[in-house]
């Protein structure tokens, strides 16, 4: 059985976790959620800024993550992503 | 005269009908592992959405250069003055060849990124040759039937027995039926050679294809559902 996670789990678990926290989130609460390095979570954060599926903003002097609408397709996606990748190998 | 179809008579046109549901399934799966890469960006998704793609444009041009053949207005012609007859099968030979060749060797090309994604093989020196025996492949398919079926058997092969390692790995539904469609297509390659010999093979050999291809279209649908 594989125990790590695969990058596109990683992804979808980081979106779950904002979701989870009414789609945002403050990075401390993310690094615990998403199980990762400090040094990996900020990797997968860049990451996930680029591609527009989540949103830096500042709230009353704190940092918050917010899941952007492209990022919760993702979510509502991923499930079916990963029934394909699964049934072809991928 | 050459033998431009192996098809009877009989089943002209119904092959074209089997192979127009192949390009519907080819284009989905094409569709759904392109729409995976944009959320993914993974380029296996990318290159499996090329793959099928090919496949289903290599079947779109087998179903054109074929259906040149199966109109009532050539089978007149032919029939015809000599002059008329000659000018219509020239005109026709040209078409069908480039179209023959064209799907030939989108097939060819079709199945060989679909194994280089599948085994993931990423020397480009590797995928270079390959490309280039494909190349050569296509090239000779056109004098050989029996050798373009022969080679696609060859790449299903090892496709297969990529698909029945994922299914044995974890038994799931899904990971059989695609395991099973991808045996049934390379079942049906089989029936294709023989069919140069007997032609109520072909029939058996497009209804195995499209039975394969229905059940990766089943796989689809099951998967889209969720």
């Amino acid at each position: 059985m594989n125990l790590r996670r695969t990058k596109i789990e990683i992804i979808n678990d980081i979106l779950k976790s904002i979701q989870g926290k009414g789609g945002k989130i403050k990075p401390t609460h993310l690094l615990y959620k998403s199980n990762l390095s400090h040094t990996k979570m900020k990797e997968y954060i860049n990451e996930l800024k680029e591609k527009d599926m989540i949103s830096e903003e500042l709230e009353e002097n704190n940092k918050y993550f917010r899941i952007t609408d492209k990022g919760l397709k993702y979510v509502s996606e991923y499930k079916k992503i990963m029934e394909f990748s699964d049934s072809f190998g991928l | 005269m050459v033998l431009y179809v192996y098809s009877p008579k009989w089943f002209y046109g119904f092959d074209s009908i089997f192979e127009i549901v192949s390009v519907i399934v080819g284009l989905l799966i094409a569709y759904y592992s392109y729409k995976a890469y944009r959320y993914t960006y993974q380029r296996r998704y990318l290159h499996f959405a090329a793959s099928f793609f090919f496949v289903a444009a290599a079947f779109l041009a087998n179903v054109i250069s074929n259906m040149i053949f199966y109109t009532k207005t050539l089978e007149k012609d032919l029939t015809g003055l000599t002059v008329a007859s000659v000018y219509v099968f020239k005109q026709v030979s040209w078409v069908s060849t480039i179209g023959s060749f064209v799907g030939v060797f989108l097939m060819l090309l079709a199945f060989l990124i679909l194994f280089v994604t599948l085994y993931r093989i990423s020397d480009k020196k590797i995928n270079f040759l390959l490309f280039y025996l494909i190349i050569v492949a296509a090239l000779y398919s056109k004098h050989s039937f029996i050798f373009f079926h022969g080679t696609l058997i060859v790449f299903m092969i090892l496709i297969c027995a990529y698909f029945c390692g994922n299914y044995r790995a974890k038994k799931t539904k899904n990971r059989r039926l695609v395991a099973s469609s991808f045996v049934i297509m390379a079942l049906s390659q089989l029936f294709f050679m023989i069919s140069a010999f007997n032609g109520v093979m072909f029939v058996v050999a497009q209804t195995v294809q499209l039975i394969g291809y229905l059940i990766l279209l089943f796989t689809i649908i099951m998967v889209l559902r969720k």
